[in-house]
């Protein structure tokens, strides 16, 4: 009987012990990707406190599943993944999106209407010119005005830098529509930062 | 490769998305063509600012340490 419970314990102990591996190992690789988890929990709620409940909520449903990753794997993929599901689940309705068919090709529209702008000529290098005086917030409200689906694509791949194959992996949907909307994504994105030019008094002889 | 080729490629090249052969290509014609060659640098630049303005957070620490603390709990 003593040595029944003796080996219950000692396997209790190893229960135990795995688990606290687990969370400390845990713990250290959500640790590792805290700023881009939150930062990109930012822009995607638009809202500090609200990325901080989306942040912990992702957290919390990683680690229930944490004994389903396979080490070895791409972590930050798959925490990635659990956040963007953790937010989509608040917002369903906001996540359709229209899927035009569109071929994927850059289209440089900022660039383009820089270069037609006679007040930024004036005023220099056109395309330096331009990229010079939009300000970070400009960008990041223009960013954050996009629709969901674009601007999770951006989101993932210019900022955070993951590869249209990750990013397909994070959104669940094929690499072609990743490409689809990283594109339509750019390209509404560089119309608004061109709104913003425009309204500003340096390309004020291009209004219109 | 011609300008338009190059131009439509763009994005999948500086995503470092294209193919080897394919990407050797356009860093040719980039080498040769003025034109795309500043368009290049353009959107290289914009992505930059992308990067810098919407991605340099920082988690703050009483997030980090709710998270830790959180976590022991379950």
């Amino acid at each position: 009987m003593e040595t029944v419970t003796a080996l219950r314990n000692g396997s209790q102990d190893a229960a135990g012990a795995r688990a606290e591996e687990a969370r400390t190992r845990f713990a250290a690789l959500v640790g590792e990707h805290l700023d881009g988890l939150y930062g990109t929990a930012v822009r995607l709620t638009r809202n500090r406190t609200t990325a901080e409940d989306l942040v912990q909520e992702a957290m919390l449903r990683g680690w229930r599943s944490f004994h389903t990753f396979q080490p070895g794997t791409n972590f930050r993929a798959w925490m990635y993944r659990i956040l963007m599901n953790a937010h989509f689940d608040r917002h369903r309705k906001d996540t359709r999106t229209p899927e035009v068919v569109q071929d994927e090709v850059s289209d440089s529209y900022l660039y383009t209407k820089a270069r037609e702008s006679a007040a930024l000529s004036d005023a220099g290098n056109p395309e330096t010119v331009v990229l010079d005086r939009i300000m970070d917030a400009e960008v990041r409200e223009s960013l954050e005005a996009l629709p969901l689906p674009f601007r999770t694509a951006l989101l993932l791949v210019d900022v955070e830098g993951f590869s249209y194959k990750e990013a397909a992996e994070i959104l669940g949907i094929p690499v072609g529509t990743v490409m689809s909307r990283l594109y339509r994504g750019r390209h509404a994105l560089q119309k608004k930062l061109w709104e913003f030019a425009k309204d500003r008094h340096y390309v004020r002889g291009d209004r219109g | 490769m011609n300008c338009q080729e190059a131009v439509e490629k763009l994005w999948q090249y500086l995503d470092r998305e294209l193919d080897g052969e394919v990407s050797s290509e356009l860093q040719r014609h980039l080498h040769e063509c003025r034109g795309c060659f500043s368009k290049a640098e353009f959107e290289q630049q914009l992505r930059a600012l992308l990067r810098r303005s919407c991605g340099a957070e920082q988690a703050p620490p009483e997030l980090r340490e709710r998270l830790s603390r959180l976590l022991r709990m379950f």
